[in-house]
This record gives C-alpha cells, sequence and structure tokens, in this order.
C-alpha cells in the first residue's frame, strides 16, 4: 500500500531530507523515470548529434560538450521498452556513471521528489527478466490531470555503463 | 606606484627555470665528455659559466638571496675553471649536479629569503668554495707579441683575453676577418657563419667596424684564432665573405709545440647517440620556443569557443533577413565575411592547440641526469639511448608522465640492469643500456622503457606473491607466464624500501600502472630472466594532435589520419570491375581493392556516383581505398576518445572536434583494413552502390 | 617629452626589469635587444637618448657597442649607461674609457635607475627644450 507523499514538506533541492532519497524525474517516450539526483551532472540543450555508424541501437551517437565527448543513450530502446523511433530530443543528461560521463536523450524534465524508501518497490522483489538497470519502480504523485500518482522507473547510473559496454 | 618587480616576477621565475635546464643539459655533456676522457670543451665551460652568471645577476635583482649566494659561489669555481686555474674531475661534477636541484627547490620557495634555509646553502658554499685552484702556470703573456692593437684589446673582456692567450700558448695563429653583413639577416648570417668555422677557428669576438657598411649593412671585423694553414684560410674567405688578414707577430715566437689535441669536434652532438639526435634537436628547438602559461592557453580557447557562439548567432541574423530580397547583396557580402571569419577562427583554434604540445623529449631529457645519478648510487654504468624524442604530445600529458616514466626509469638501474662484475661474469658488455623510445602507433602514442638487465624471474615472482599473501597458492598455479610477470602491478607487491624517488615517496608498480590508467592508456611488462626487461606504455592519443583528411559519407564529416593516407583520386563507376566477389579499380596498372565506407556503414550516400573520391590507404604492404562522397580538406584535429561504451564498435578510433560543437568520428585504418581483409566486413563494405 | 631608450641585455628579466620601471610618462618608448647583432640593427635606424648595455654579453659585448657607439656619427648624442657586475672591476674600467656615461653596478634598484637617467639627460633636455 502507498502512502501519500506530502509535498509541503518537500524542499526543492534539499539532498539531506532524513532517510530521505532525491530524485530527479524525466519523461521519454511513453515512459517515466527517475535518477539518483546527486548522480546528474547537467541538464543540456541537445548538442549536434554525431551518430556512430554500426553501435548498438540504443546508442544515439556522440556529443561533445566543452570539448568532452560524450555518448548518448536513448534510454527506452536500452531498456529494449519501446521499439518506436524517437522524433526530437527535448534535453541530455549528462549522468555520473561513476567513471564515466553518459549523456541521456530525454524528452522532458518532470520533477524532483524526495522519495522514502518505503516508497521504492526494489526490483529484486519483482520479476527477474527486468534489465539490470533498474534498481525499481516508485510511485509519486503526478501533474498529471489524468492520473493522481504515476510510476517511475528508478535507474541505477553505476550499471549503465556496465551494461553499455 | 607599485614595485616593477611584482609585475615581472614571473619572468624572472620563468627565465631562472630555463637558466638552470640549460645548465643541467650542459653539465651532462660535461660530464660525458669527461666520462669519455676528452678534452674539455671551453665553450662549453663558457656557457656553463654565462648561465650560473646570469642566474646570478637576476637573482640578485628580485631578492632571490639564497639563490644568489650559491650562484655566486659556483661562479667563481667555473670562472676558475674556464680561465684555466682549475681543471674538470669527478669532485667538481658532483658539485656541480648537486646545484641544479638546489636552485629548483630554491626558486620553488613562497618566501627567496626564507631564513631556515641559510645554514644548508651556507654547508654547501663551504663545499663548492673547498674544491681548489691550482696555481696557474705563468710563462710570460704571449699577449705581447703579437700585434693586435690596443683598441682591440681594451674591447675585450677578460674571458675573451684569456681565450685569445690560450690560442696563442697552443700555437694557433690570429687573424682578423673583415666581413660585411646584411644587417636585417645578420643573426642567420652569423649562424653561418660559425657553423662554417667551428670545426677550424675559435671565434675570440665580433668587432662592429665603422667602416664600410651603410644604413642597411655593417662591416664587422672577427677576431679568429686557427691551426689552419693560412692559405687554406684565405681561400676560403676571401671573395666569399671579405678579406682575411694575419696579424702579425712582432717577433719570432719560441716554439710552442701545438697540443696534440684540437679543439675537438662539438660535443654537443654527441650526447647519447641515437637515431634522431635528440640533444641535438631538443636544445634547438627549446631555443626556439616560448615560455607559455597553460592556463592562458585554456581562457584563450575558452574565448575561441565563445566566438563560435558569437559566429553562430551571426549566421542565424543572417538568416533571418535572408527571406528579404532587398539585402539580399549585402547579405551575399556579410556571408562571404562570415565565411572569412570562420577561417580564422578555425586557424586561431589549430594554432592554440598546437602550441599546448611539446615534444616528448622535453620529458626524456630530465632523465638523462636522473640515469646518471642512479648509476653513480649503486655503481653502475648505465647509457642512456633515446629515440622518437620528437614524438609531441598535449603538454599536460607530458607532465603527467613524467613521474611514472620516472619510475620506470629508476626501477630499470636500481632492479634491472646489473653491477659491473656480475654484467661482465656474465658476459655481457660492462655498460649496461637503458633505452626509451616513443612512436606513434595506429591511434596511439607507445613509450618503452627498456633494459637489458638482469630480467625478471616469472616464477620467483609468482613466489613472492603467494608470500605476500596477494595471492594463493592454488590461484598461482593457473598463472600463465606472463600472467606472473603481470604480478609485479599487484598494489603491496613491491617493497616501499627498495624503490623511492626523488621525493622519497615509495612507489610500485601498481601506483605507475594506475597512474596510466587514469591518463586513459595502457602499461604491459615484458621481461626474458637474464636477458632484459621492456615496459610499454601505450596511449591514446587523446589530446593529441594528428592531422587528418576531412571527407563526408552519407552527408556526415568523418577524418582520416594522414598518415595512413597515400592519396586521394576521383571516383569514376565504370572503372569499378569485381574479382571474386570484391569491387576492384585499376589504378596505374595496379588493382585496388575498394571498400565503400557509405555502404558499410549504412548510409545513404550522395546523390551522384561521379563526383566521388576514392582514398588510397596503405597498411604495411596492403593499399585499400575507401570510397567517400567528397573530400572537404585537411585539418589538424584532437582526437578524443569515444569512451568504453562506444569503444567496441569497429572501425573509430575517436571522435575529433571541428568546432562548434560539431565532430567528426576519426577513422581508425589499420581496424578498417584487418576488417576488410580478414572480416565479415569484407563482403558488405566491399560491394559499392551501383 | 618621451626619451627613447634600448636596452641591450641578454637576460629577459633584466629588460623586462628596466622596462617596467622606466614605462612611465618620461620613458614611455623603451626597446629591447637581446644581443649585440640586434642592438646594431636597431642602432642603425634609431637614435635613442639612452642606451643601457650589460657589458657581459657573447659574442658583441657590451665593450664593443660602446666602443662602436662612441665612433658612430648618428649615437653622438646618445646617454651611454654600462651595466656590470663590478663597478670596479676590469671590464668597468674599459668601459669608462671607451666613453660610458655612467656605470651602473648590478643589483640595482628602480629607483637607481630613473634617478640615475633623470640626472643624465636633464641637461640635454634644457639644451633641445
Amino acid at each position: 500500500m502507498t502512502q501519500v507523499v506530502q509535498t509541503d514538506t518537500l524542499v526543492p533541492g534539499s539532498e539531506h531530507q532524513l532517510g530521505t532519497i532525491p530524485v530527479l524525474s524525466v519523461s521519454a517516450g511513453n515512459e517515466t523515470y527517475g535518477f539518483p539526483l546527486p548522480a546528474i551532472r547537467e541538464i543540456l540543450m541537445p548538442p549536434p548529434l554525431t551518430p556512430v555508424p554500426r553501435a548498438p541501437e540504443h546508442f544515439l551517437g556522440v556529443i561533445s560538450v566543452r570539448g568532452q565527448v560524450i555518448t548518448l543513450v536513448d534510454l527506452p530502446k536500452l531498456l529494449r521498452l519501446e521499439v518506436h523511433e524517437r522524433q526530437t530530443i527535448g534535453r541530455v543528461l549528462l549522468v555520473d556513471s561513476g567513471e564515466e560521463l553518459i549523456g541521456v536523450a530525454v524528452d522532458r524534465v518532470v520533477q524532483v521528489s524526495q522519495l522514502r524508501p518505503e516508497q521504492i518497490e526494489y526490483a529484486s522483489a519483482m520479476s527477474a527478466e527486468l534489465s539490470e538497470y533498474i534498481v525499481g519502480v516508485a510511485r509519486v504523485p503526478s501533474e498529471s490531470s489524468t492520473d493522481p500518482e504515476e510510476m517511475v522507473i528508478l535507474i541505477d547510473p553505476g550499471a549503465l555503463l556496465g551494461g553499455l559496454k | 606606484m607599485s614595485d616593477p618587480r611584482d609585475n615581472v616576477q614571473q619572468e624572472f621565475l620563468a627565465e631562472a627555470q630555463e637558466l638552470v635546464e640549460a645548465l643541467s643539459r650542459d653539465l651532462l655533456l660535461l660530464d660525458e665528455a669527461h666520462q669519455r676522457g676528452e678534452r674539455v670543451d671551453s665553450a662549453l665551460v663558457n656557457e656553463i659559466f654565462r648561465s650560473v652568471h646570469t642566474l646570478k645577476g637576476i637573482a640578485g635583482m628580485f631578492g632571490y638571496k639564497h639563490v644568489g649566494t650559491i650562484a655566486h659561489a659556483l661562479e667563481d669555481l667555473l670562472d676558475d675553471l674556464r680561465l684555466g686555474r682549475t681543471i674538470v674531475g669527478d669532485p667538481l661534477l658532483d658539485v656541480l649536479f648537486d646545484s641544479v636541484e638546489r636552485f629548483q627547490r630554491l626558486l620553488a620557495l613562497e618566501d627567496p629569503q626564507a631564513p631556515e634555509e641559510k645554514s644548508g646553502v651556507d654547508a654547501y658554499v663551504a663545499a663548492v668554495r673547498s674544491i681548489g685552484a691550482q696555481p696557474a702556470t705563468e710563462d710570460g703573456d704571449p699577449l705581447e707579441q703579437y700585434a693586435i692593437g690596443s683598441a682591440v684589446l681594451s674591447v675585450l673582456t677578460e674571458y675573451e683575453e684569456h681565450r685569445l692567450r690560450a690560442c696563442i700558448r697552443e700555437g694557433m695563429k690570429l687573424y682578423r676577418l673583415r666581413a660585411t653583413f646584411d644587417l636585417a639577416a645578420i643573426d642567420d648570417s652569423i649562424e653561418t657563419l660559425r657553423d662554417v668555422i667551428h670545426d677550424d677557428a675559435e671565434i675570440i669576438t665580433y668587432l662592429p667596424s665603422l667602416e664600410g657598411g651603410n644604413d642597411e649593412s655593417i662591416e664587422l671585423v672577427v677576431l679568429l684564432a686557427s691551426h689552419v694553414p693560412e692559405a687554406e684560410l684565405k681561400a676560403y674567405f676571401e671573395g666569399r665573405y671579405g678579406t682575411i688578414e694575419v696579424i702579425e707577430e712582432r717577433a719570432p715566437l719560441p716554439t710552442n709545440p701545438p697540443n696534440p689535441t684540437l679543439i675537438p669536434p662539438d660535443t654537443r652532438s654527441e650526447l647519447p647517440p641515437s637515431d634522431d639526435d635528440w640533444g641535438q634537436a631538443s636544445l634547438r628547438s627549446l631555443a626556439n620556443s616560448v615560455r607559455v602559461d597553460i592556463r592562458k592557453l585554456d581562457d584563450l580557447m575558452n574565448v575561441v569557443g565563445e566566438l563560435a557562439l558569437v559566429r553562430g548567432a551571426v549566421s542565424r541574423v543572417v538568416e533571418s533577413f535572408a527571406a528579404d530580397p532587398k539585402h539580399r547583396q549585402s547579405l551575399q557580402e556579410l556571408d562571404r565575411v562570415g565565411r572569412g571569419f570562420e577561417r580564422q577562427l578555425s586557424e586561431l583554434r589549430m594554432r592554440i592547440l598546437d602550441v599546448r604540445m611539446v615534444p616528448l623529449g622535453q620529458v626524456f631529457s630530465k632523465f638523462a641526469r636522473i640515469v646518471r645519478q642512479a648509476a653513480r648510487e649503486h655503481d653502475k654504468q648505465v647509457r642512456l639511448v633515446v629515440t622518437g624524442a620528437n614524438t609531441e604530445m598535449d603538454k599536460l600529458i607530458v607532465e603527467e608522465l613524467a613521474d611514472p616514466l620516472m619510475h620506470l626509469v629508476r626501477n630499470a638501474i636500481d632492479h634491472g640492469i646489473e653491477p659491473v662484475d656480475a654484467r661482465m661474469r656474465l658476459a655481457k658488455p660492462a655498460e649496461g643500456t637503458l633505452a626509451l623510445n616513443a612512436y606513434h602507433k595506429g591511434s596511439n602514442v607507445v613509450i618503452e622503457v627498456e633494459d637489458d638487465g638482469c630480467g625478471m624471474n616469472a616464477h620467483k615472482l609468482r613466489e613472492t606473491a603467494v608470500a605476500r599473501g596477494l595471492l594463493t597458492a592454488e590461484a598461482g598455479h593457473d598463472l600463465t607466464r606472463q600472467d606472473m610477470l603481470n604480478l609485479v602491478f599487484l598494489p603491496g607487491f613491491s617493497t616501499n624500501t627498495s624503490v623511492t624517488d626523488m621525493s622519497g615517496r615509495g612507489v610500485g608498480m601498481d601506483v605507475v600502472k594506475t597512474n596510466i590508467l587514469r591518463m586513459g592508456g595502457v602499461v604491459s611488462i615484458a621481461s626474458e630472466h637474464g636477458i632484459g626487461t621492456k615496459i610499454t606504455v601505450t596511449l591514446p592519443i587523446t589530446l593529441a594532435i594528428i592531422r587528418a583528411l576531412i571527407v563526408t559519407v552519407g552527408s556526415r564529416p568523418f577524418a582520416l589520419p594522414i598518415a595512413a593516407v597515400r592519396e586521394a583520386v576521383p571516383y569514376s563507376p565504370k572503372d569499378v570491375r569485381s574479382i571474386q566477389g570484391r569491387k576492384v579499380v585499376t589504378m596505374r596498372g595496379e588493382t585496388l581493392p575498394i571498400c565503400d565506407l557509405a555502404r558499410l556503414f549504412g548510409l545513404q550516400p550522395r546523390g551522384r556516383q561521379a563526383g566521388r573520391f576514392v582514398i588510397v590507404c596503405a597498411m604495411g604492404t596492403r593499399e585499400l581505398g575507401f570510397v567517400v562522397d567528397e573530400l572537404v580538406g585537411q585539418e589538424d584535429v584532437i582526437t578524443k576518445s569515444l569512451g568504453k561504451t562506444l569503444s567496441s564498435v569497429r572501425g573509430f578510433a575517436g571522435a575529433a572536434d571541428l568546432g562548434d560543437q560539431r565532430l567528426a568520428l576519426v577513422l581508425d585504418a589499420p581496424a578498417l583494413f584487418t576488417e576488410y581483409f580478414e572480416g565479415a566486413g569484407a563482403q558488405l563494405g566491399a560491394e559499392t552502390h551501383a | 617629452m618621451a626619451f627613447h631608450t634600448l636596452i641591450v641585455d641578454d637576460s629577459s628579466a633584466v629588460r623586462a626589469f628596466v622596462r617596467v620601471s622606466l614605462e612611465d610618462a618620461d620613458f614611455a618608448r623603451v626597446q629591447e635587444a637581446e644581443t649585440g647583432f640586434e642592438a646594431l640593427q636597431l642602432l642603425a635606424s634609431h637614435s635613442f637618448d639612452v642606451v643601457i648595455v650589460d657589458v657581459n654579453m657573447p659574442d658583441i659585448n657590451g665593450l664593443e657597442l660602446l666602443a662602436f657607439m662612441k665612433k658612430s656619427p648618428r649615437q653622438q648624442g646618445t646617454c651611454k649607461i654600462l651595466i656590470s657586475t663590478a663597478v670596479d672591476g676590469l671590464d668597468a674600467q674599459r668601459g669608462a674609457e671607451l666613453g660610458a656615461d655612467a656605470l651602473l653596478e648590478k643589483p640595482f634598484e628602480v629607483e637607481e635607475l630613473r634617478e640615475l637617467i633623470r640626472s643624465l639627460l636633464d641637461p640635454v633636455a634644457e639644451v633641445s627644450g
């Protein structure tokens, strides 16, 4: 049973509210994904993209950010959740995977939430077929008029790098 | 008003640093010559004197008291040396070498007058002064016998007078060469004259004369001393340079037998023989260099980046006007100007990038001193051979490399090369060889540190690892020989006591490996017990600039390193034939296999087939033509790594920044060759679009 | 009135120091030469009010430059200052004999240099006033 998160207790930008995990949620394709906020280095307007021929499909290519060459990834394709072609990239997240910065192409940034651990359903508790990049899922209050809540798929940035090799 | 000295402080430090480095290099040459038992090159000693003398002067001006004190003591010692009052010996050389580190330390201090340094400085000065001068053997002043003229004598410095006397004592004759030089080109002309003369004569001084010459030229009287017969000198110089006349002796000379060894050939080029004479090359290149603060370069690059954005903004404004026909002509003009701007911007970018490149020789030259020192410490004889010192890399990487490479060099001397008697017993030459090699390989720079010492015993390494608890005995059994060698890279493998570096830190191969990995490189070891060891460091050319041919394939830009490219020829579809399922073209009677990159990469080639190009590349004995859509041009580019995630994609060495955030993928020619001739890609690329 | 100065010294730090010391209103024009050869080039095409020369330079030393300037018609009115490390040394003595107007001993202070030049030039300024 999920609890309703009291939004008025959330302080924007605070990372140390007792016991909560700050998460940035973004939408890509039909899904909403969440990243631990400390792992997000930057959010950029999409720079020119250079596709890399013969690279696996989930790689959109490489981009140049202040002289650094960064790989750009399409999450839905990586997670094999969707197959339809991406139209345009709304924003690029620079995610620190622990060893290297990786660019993640998203449609838009949704919000920052402070999640309490009990809001998260960890992947281990779920079906084993789920991708190894996924930490779990969480339900957060949504801005949408149709749903009071939405499901956010939580991504493990460290696993992201491992899986991409 | 602020003290002008503050502004100029940086200038002082830079010049002081250069002087100390020059001192270090020259001391090595002096030492080399001394070890070989050669006569001392007076020009070299004078150079060393000058470095110290200048250092003393500027240290005094800028308040670096301790540096000045040491320099003063050394100056006196060196003056004795150059004026013949003392001779070169090991104690003298040791004390001179010691000064280099002292200077570097003192120059790095926050407080240049730090009182706590005084005792160390005083002790050192005492050591310097204890190297006594020998009483000079005076046998009359030879100058009196020559009709040199007081006008000339009065403008000679004490040192020049001394050289004059020394030459006369050796039985050389004195000459005056009168030559007129073009003022605008005088530096080059003097350089040429020096090169021409240097083996045969010593130039005492140049006297500017008011005779001859005009506003654009000047006559110089060059005072020379030489053993070469007068007739020969006359034959060479007259007409070519001007007139040459002997300076007559006043009275018959008591014959001083000429010193049996002539002035030795310029010993500067004799530092470690190698195939590219790095001693000479690096000295020269450093003389042409300009000191640059690398932070300023970064700032400059930021400005260039901003300029690129401005250019982009201007283009957008232009576009917004484009719709209106009334503005067409102005717009064309603006467009032209804009393209000119773009060219200049690109040029600027490349030039700034180029300034960051330094030859590896810069780092290698520091090692010569360390090798000498380490060899002396352990009573071993080591010869340092360097190749590829001209290989250039980004200055920051080179600086990062200095430490790990130094550890490898010290290891090779401390543990690799055996003491003289051990080597002789093994029928090895008494002198061990330590080789430093650097070269480009594909998209990497390879640096090797190789010694012909005792090598490593793989099995012993395994025992040690197990004994230290780094490895279980069972795991040890599964190891291949190479695995056993790689054990040295394990943390905790080397004992700190046996390997130390200049700053006293204990260091192990694991630290070296970590540092190299951090730079994106790899390090590997090869060794044969009793024969030697070779450590190979491979660094991706991240931040290394290469010249590349920019082409488009499927309207996207790609960069092909020029090193692989032989030529580019127009592609005509009608020349394409098929041999055993592969497409080829005939060029100058030979068959050239071709690989259509558009096809290989799954891209749509440009509309027309004609108008495409074939870039003919060669790797070893094989040739392959890559078919591309357009030739854009040549550019110097920095290849940046694609990152771990994309490294498995075949055919790309990295990505190059073309400016304004546009990237061109850099093709990995060796990989493409391998793929074509040996892999599955052979089928794909071998067919071209019809 | 801006005096035109030439500093000839093979040390870039010293040249920079002199330049910075002198670049105020009166001495705004300071040119540098690293070698005697460069100095000859500049002397052929310019007239200087002050020439500061270091005695110890390779090839064409300061003394030779002084001798040249003494005889050169163009440099007759030029004030010549010789920098040396010991004003009572042999080299400095020869400098005096060759017409140096003043000897400056290294190391010197900013004010020393400025004072020296002013005292040498004032008579000149009055005459051409």
